[in-house]
């Protein structure tokens, strides 16, 4: 319906309760706000109270039957180097120190951060590469992702990513919203808006970070806001120390009962409110009041690992039990994952390694190697990975050149856009093979090219959706997460 | 003949009638109403009062009776018995109005006055019927009771919001007995012939062409309009049909126009299937509808069960609300779906057997997936249930009380592709309800109590079957690398290799280990040393021995200064 024209029946149900409700008597009006309140609240004993009307636009079901029904997206914050993790460039190494050649960055822009360097000298990786079978003629992982590499042949590798920021913070919003400039919804909150919630205790779009150990960009609350989407779609950050949810537990003295009363006359207040100024943004609040009212229950639920076996917690390594590590982090988007909550993000930060990436990356890389492999094990052997879309990547790749000093052991590598890695997982996608190609340098793209929004669609595809009719009208005009570009990449569905 | 500049005005009189019509009808049932209390009472009814109204309703019969006379001048199809009945039947209402209006107030007899009136209510009401079913659908009142017997008329949230009518309503109760599958031919007959008989042959039909196009017959609808082929086979997305039906509602070539009854999602579906599916369009429409009652072959794909479930109608509301107030999730399968997915998962661990039977019992023909898992208290109490679920395609039974018998009961089922008993008690007895499970594809037994024996004898009973038990060979080490030494061999494409004899012996600075810019080098015991810039020379020569050792060992082929 057209916004406008909601608006007007919103204002002809208000005149007809509200003000006719003064003529014709007081029960007409009482009646309509009866009705829209949805049911009285359950009693304070029951934790359950039914949750008012979802505004997912979707309940009629996905666009086609689905193949994933939950993403869980780990953004490698700061962009991790392609070519000492994946892309295996063995000819780099004999030609150390050499200039790239201009036939090969054809002049293409850089960052400030290189740009005034005299020299543009080749760093190849001096980290190991071995062979692992996967589903085609295998893959080149290098030494330090050993426990992802066992699993080739769950994972599907794009080497030809690109995208059009060159720094972080435009970077990361392009990956997670679809556009560089800030403001629209992220990701998590377009697959909350399409597919709506799974499980009403929790959140749709849950958020959780970890610290890395290197130079750490700015990590904005707006990367997972719902844009101009209702803001029941936007994502939850649980917190690693101390409560997962802040002001979640009733302070000392108030009682589950006490805060079911408050609830009851707030959300009266609330619809009122809502009745009179029309504000989507007040049904929303009471909606999420409702569900922090049960978060306070399946929250602390969610987070005790204590019904985990410990073959489980070893599995993701000894850092599980410390909250807030990436193990932690990956043990929990399982328990997320299985609890039917529909956008993950973790984000492991750190990965900006412009100096110092040998010592850097020895310290980032097996944080999250084992946690991750762990993560794709863990789902499979439960039935979930099929059904979990998941994606890891970084907001770019790195420079195949070195920023600053190149010695035999050390370099640093600046932004790279033009090329990088990442894969995908689980959720319809073709396991153990690997798509596009980079040339010799892991500069440009030689083969089959993959955007952020070929990204996009191609997941949201996988999700049920036709990226081009998932929209949201907002100040005239249908917006979509692909804005108006997006592509299927047919080549990587199962 | 009308002069052409009046035209304007004579099309809007005509459309007058849309709103005029109501007024001699509410007069003149009106006039009823007072003449019944009058009989009532035994006193009759104000002259004057009666007298006003008479003489109201015949002007206003006789105004609608004018534009509507006009109105069907225009539009429409001309030789539709519904219109010239309507036409005929609304002049005659004029007329009788007034000619009862003369005898009330010129006769004054007031028996015939009544005689009258009733004979001017009795034209009334086929007049409004046939007008009525021309504007709202032959359908329109009776549609509610029409839905499907036995479930509430109200739209459950499965339909989209522009559902207007289901598609099953256009089937038969014998038909949705049916448990044959729909063979891509009858997809025509039972799904799309219908659709096109409610919602398009009035314009485009036998009797009116707009467009030159008619979809009464195959014939007609292969032959197309006068634009072309309304169909391209097997590309619904290139038939004009689809593409006119998919057209925004504001578009002008949107069919059916945006005042007529629209096509709901699924039976647009349902005629992209048809088109898809390459249906000869050579066959009669009548022959392929006399196909539809022969019996077809069983045949399982994805499609057959979808349409299948099309038949089933939407799930019962009532069903839906006692999941939604036990926080159970369900949604469409897909857009235009009636199957369900269930998911228990928000209530998964407090949800016992007495609490879930009642809430899957009612929904098991809607079921497509279903997951209970982590329901640690549930049992075959509520598995055995799911024998009744026919549709069921995908169902997660991790750390559920599952038994032996429970999947047992699950043997009959015909679409159930993936199962997980991952996390559970199973005995080895198991593996031969789950090898019976013939659709079967891929079954999780991580955790499942399974001996390995047994699930050994699975994999060898059924060998197409993908069965993880946890134990998926992980990824090895193909080869590796041998110890990685960096080096500047390769030649540097598009540049000139250094002059023979310059190039310095090093690639690294041996004063600060930063690389050599071959800009910066001395010639040190024949050889060509290189720096990083211009201040390591001078270091360099303060104590060359303690450097030395830095540089690759000379060798007699070693390039010598000149």
């Amino acid at each position: 319906m057209h916004p406008l024209e909601e608006h007007y029946l919103d204002v002809t149900r208000r005149r007809f309760f509200g003000i006719a409700a003064k003529s014709v008597g007081a029960g007409l009006g009482a009646m309509a706000l009866a009705s829209l309140t949805g049911q009285k609240h359950a009693s304070a004993a029951g934790s359950a109270s039914p949750s008012p009307e979802p505004t997912s636009p979707i309940l009629a079901g996905t666009h086609f039957p689905a193949k994933a029904k939950r993403v869980i997206y780990m953004h490698m914050e700061g962009a991790p180097s392609q070519i000492d993790l994946w892309d295996y460039k063995p000819q780099l190494r004999q030609r150390f120190n050499q200039d790239l050649p201009d036939s090969i960055r054809r002049g293409q822009r850089l960052t400030t951060m290189t740009s005034m360097q005299k020299r543009f000298p080749i760093a190849p990786s001096i980290f190991k590469f071995s062979r692992y079978n996967n589903n085609q003629d295998g893959i080149w992982i290098s030494e330090l992702m050993p426990h992802t590499a066992s699993l080739a042949k769950e994972i599907c590798f794009i080497h030809s990513m690109h995208t059009d920021a060159i720094n972080h913070e435009p970077g990361i919003t392009f990956f997670q919203t679809g556009n560089q400039q800030p403001g629209r919804p992220s990701f998590g909150s377009w697959v909350s808006y399409g597919l709506g919630s799974a499980n009403a205790n929790l959140p749709t779009f849950v958020v959780l970070i970890t610290q890395g150990f290197g130079n750490m960009q700015a990590l904005a609350a707006r990367f997972w806001g719902s844009g101009f989407l209702p803001s029941e779609h936007q994502g939850c950050k649980l917190r690693s120390a101390g409560d997962p949810v802040l002001y979640l537990n009733n302070p000392p003295g108030v009682t589950r009962e006490d805060r079911r009363r408050m609830l009851d006359l707030v959300g009266d207040l609330n619809q009122r409110e809502a009745e009179r100024s029309m504000d989507r943004e007040i049904r929303t609040r009471i909606s999420q009041y409702e569900m922090a009212y049960r978060m306070q229950m399946s929250v602390p639920d969610l987070t005790d690992f204590s019904d985990e076996d410990q073959e489980t917690l070893d599995l993701y390594g000894p850092e599980v039990r410390k909250p807030g590590t990436f193990a932690s982090n990956c043990l929990l988007a399982r328990r997320l994952a299985e609890r039917g909550v529909r956008f993950v993000q973790l984000y492991m930060r750190g990965w900006d390694q412009h100096g110092n990436l040998p010592g850097e990356i020895r310290l980032q890389a097996p944080a999250v190697d084992q946690p991750q492999a762990a993560l794709l094990i863990d789902l499979k052997r439960r039935g979930l990975l099929d059904d979990t879309l998941i994606l890891w990547a970084g907001e770019f790749g790195r420079t195949v050149y070195s920023q600053g000093t190149l010695t035999n052991e050390n370099y640093g590598r600046d932004h790279h856009p033009r090329c990088f890695t990442l894969w995908l997982a689980g959720g319809g996608v073709k396991p153990g093979v690997t798509y596009g190609k980079s040339d010799d340098y892991s500069y440009n793209i030689v083969e089959n090219p993959v955007e952020v929004h070929d990204l996009h669609a191609t997941m949201l595809h996988l999700l049920g959706f036709e990226h081009e009719r998932l929209s949201f009208r907002h100040q005239g005009r249908d917006f979509r997460l692909t804005d108006v570009a997006g592509k299927v990449v047919k080549d990587i569905l199962a | 003949m009308i002069p052409s500049e009046y035209a304007h005005w004579v099309e809007f009189f005509g459309r007058l009638h849309i709103m005029v019509l109501h007024l001699p009808i509410g007069l003149i049932v009106g006039l009823g109403v007072l003449e019944f209390i009058a009989v009532l009472r035994s006193k009759p009814a104000s002259r004057e009062v009666v007298g006003w109204v008479v003489w109201l309703a015949a002007l206003s019969a006789g105004l609608a009776a004018g534009s509507g006379y006009v109105y069907g001048l225009d539009p429409g199809d001309p030789d539709d018995w519904r219109l010239i009945a309507h036409r005929q039947l609304g002049i005659a209402v004029a007329g009788a109005a007034v000619l009862t209006a003369l005898v009330y107030s010129i006769v004054r007899v007031e028996v015939l006055y009544r005689i009258l009136l009733l004979i001017t209510i009795g034209l009334l009401i086929p007049v409004g019927h046939l007008g009525a079913s021309m504007t709202h659908g032959p359908d329109f009142l009776t549609r509610p009771f029409s839905a499907r017997p036995g479930t509430s008329p109200v739209a459950t949230p499965l339909a989209p919001a522009s559902t207007t009518q289901p598609l099953s309503s256009t089937l038969t109760p014998e038909t949705v007995a049916d448990p044959a599958p729909i063979k891509p031919e009858e997809l025509f007959a039972t799904q799309v012939q219908p659709v096109l008989a409610e919602r398009c042959i009035a314009c485009h039909g036998q009797q009116h062409q707009k467009g030159g196009l008619a979809l009464h017959s195959m014939e007609e609808l292969a032959k197309g309009g006068k634009n072309g082929p309304v169909i391209t086979l097997g590309k619904p997305a290139e038939s004009m049909l689809v593409q006119r039906l998919r057209l925004p509602l504001t578009d002008d070539k949107h069919m059916p126009p945006a005042s007529k009854p629209q096509l709901t999602e699924t039976q647009i579906q349902a005629i992209e299937r048809w088109i898809a599916a390459e249906a000869p369009l050579n066959v009669s429409s009548e022959a392929q509808i006399q196909h539809t009652s022969r019996s077809i072959p069983e045949k399982k794909h994805d499609e057959d069960r979808d349409a299948r479930a099309g038949k089933l109608g939407p799930p019962p509301a009532k069903a839906l609300a006692a999941l939604k107030t036990a926080l159970v999730h369900y949604e469409a399968a897909a857009a235009g779906s009636n199957l369900l997915k269930v998911d228990f998962a928000a209530i998964a661990p407090r949800l016992s057997d007495a609490e879930a039977r009642p809430l899957i019992e009612p929904l098991l023909p809607w079921l497509d997936t279903l997951s209970l898992s982590r329901a640690t208290t549930v049992s075959d109490d509520t598995i055995r249930l799911l024998k009744d679920a026919p549709h069921l395609r995908e169902l997660n039974l991790g750390g559920t009380k599952v038994g032996d018998a429970g999947l047992a009961a699950l043997a009959g089922l015909q679409n159930l592709k993936e199962l997980v008993l991952a996390r559970t008690r199973l005995s080895d007895g198991a593996v031969e309800a789950i090898a019976a499970i013939r659709p079967l594809e891929q079954v999780y037994l991580w955790k499942s109590g399974l001996s390995e024996e047994a699930i050994a004898r699975l994999r060898t009973a059924r060998p197409e079957l993908r069965v993880d038990a946890g134990d998926s060979p992980l990824a090895t080490t193909q080869e590796s690398e041998p110890e990685i030494k960096l080096t500047s061999d390769a030649p540097v494409p598009g540049q000139p290799p250094p002059a023979a004899g310059l190039a310095p012996v090093n690639n690294l600075c041996p004063v600060t280990d930063a690389p050599v810019n071959p800009q910066f080098a001395v010639v040190y015991k024949n050889r060509v040393v290189g720096f990083c810039c211009p201040n390591c020379p001078g270091q360099f020569w303060a104590d060359p021995a303690k450097f030395e050792a830095k540089l690759p060992a000379a060798t007699p082929d070693t390039p010598a200064a000149k």
